[in-house]
């Protein structure tokens, strides 16, 4: 039987090297080009003629930008409008990955700790940049919240710069975190299929369809949680307390 | 999924949450000890130093999830950390 990690290698398709780095298309890079395109072409088809009596799909893309606008209004205010585009990138970018990695034989980028940490990277340095244009040297309040003694000061100003620096880390190993072990767990129930034989297999194979669909349900819920905590970094970072 | 304020869905993103960031946090103040370590060469006391403050984090902010201090709840972000 295989190693249940095996199809979270990446292989190299087409070696490629740019200024000495490595720069090769694998699997999740072509990935990514499929999610890019799939997340494209939901909404070109969603909005194409767009009703005011919306076709299904229609319907479905309005109440995710919805859900999304609701969520930046309740999380970051009327300012944090503005990076309605990004946030709804990376919500629709981590969804799809996530779905689309559910499809058998497919690549799970998300499943890629490093992925992950771009985005979650991102989401910090974007944080900290609005915090820095829109307070300051006021933005470093952050480290001493309000109501701490003065005493507790010298303690919680490290523990604050941990907690900031956690952030990003926890975002990325969370829906890495989620995503590996899932597959992982899937693709070892389905590899007690093939030991049950014909008499228990089809016990495992029915564990392996429970799985699945909560599989799915993980999806979204990664999905939700990376995005409403992008949107309270970043909201946090706009209001400062 | 319109309303976010949904306990279930809140629930979810919270039992979603709070194990990786708990653990996440002690590993980030470790790991944030060792490199001063390192950069200093006191090992490994910076590093002790790092976890018990990375703990003390994690503790905190798992509080904060659960109980969110009464200066930031009028702003309407209540469950989350800030």
């Amino acid at each position: 039987m295989g190693n249940p990690l095996e199809h979270f290698e990446l292989h190299t398709l087409i070696p490629l090297r740019l200024f000495g780095l490595d720069i090769s298309i694998n699997q999740a890079v072509v990935m990514m080009w499929v999610v890019c395109a799939a997340v494209v072409l939901f909404f070109w088809v969603a909005t194409r003629g767009s009703r005011l009596v919306p076709t299904r799909l229609q319907s479905v893309a309005e109440v995710g930008v919805e859900f999304l606008r609701g969520m930046i209004m309740e999380n970051m205010g009327e300012a944090g409008m503005k990076l309605f585009p990004f946030i709804a990138t990376l919500f629709f970018f981590i969804l799809f990955s996530n779905l689309l990695g559910l499809v058998p034989g497919a690549y799970t980028i998300t499943s890629q700790v490093m992925v992950n940490a771009c985005l979650a990277f991102a989401v910090f340095l974007l944080s900290v940049i609005m915090g820095i244009v829109l307070h300051g040297t006021h933005y470093l309040s952050v480290f001493v919240p309000p109501g701490t003694p003065w005493w507790l000061t010298p303690i919680m100003i490290p523990v604050e710069i941990i907690s900031q620096l956690a952030r990003p880390v926890t975002l990325a190993v969370r829906l890495f975190a989620n995503m590996t072990a899932g597959h992982t767990v899937m693709n070892v129930v389905l590899g007690l299929v093939l030991l049950g034989g014909v008499t228990l297999g089809w016990l495992p194979l029915g564990f392996t369809l429970a799985l699945y669909l909560l599989e799915l349900l993980v999806a979204f819920i990664q999905a939700y949680v990376f995005t409403v905590l992008a949107t309270v970094y970043i909201g946090a970072a706009i209001r400062l307390h | 999924m319109a309303d976010s304020q949904d306990p279930f869905r809140q629930g979810l993103a919270m039992a979603a949450r709070v194990g990786v960031e708990l653990a996440v946090t002690i590993v980030v103040g470790a790991l944030l000890g060792y490199g001063l370590d390192r950069w200093f060469s006191t090992r490994p006391w910076l590093m002790l130093v790092g976890m018990v403050l990375g703990t003390i984090a994690g503790f905190r902010n798992l509080y904060r999830m659960i109980r969110p201090p009464v200066s930031n709840s009028k702003k309407g972000n209540d469950g989350k950390p800030t």
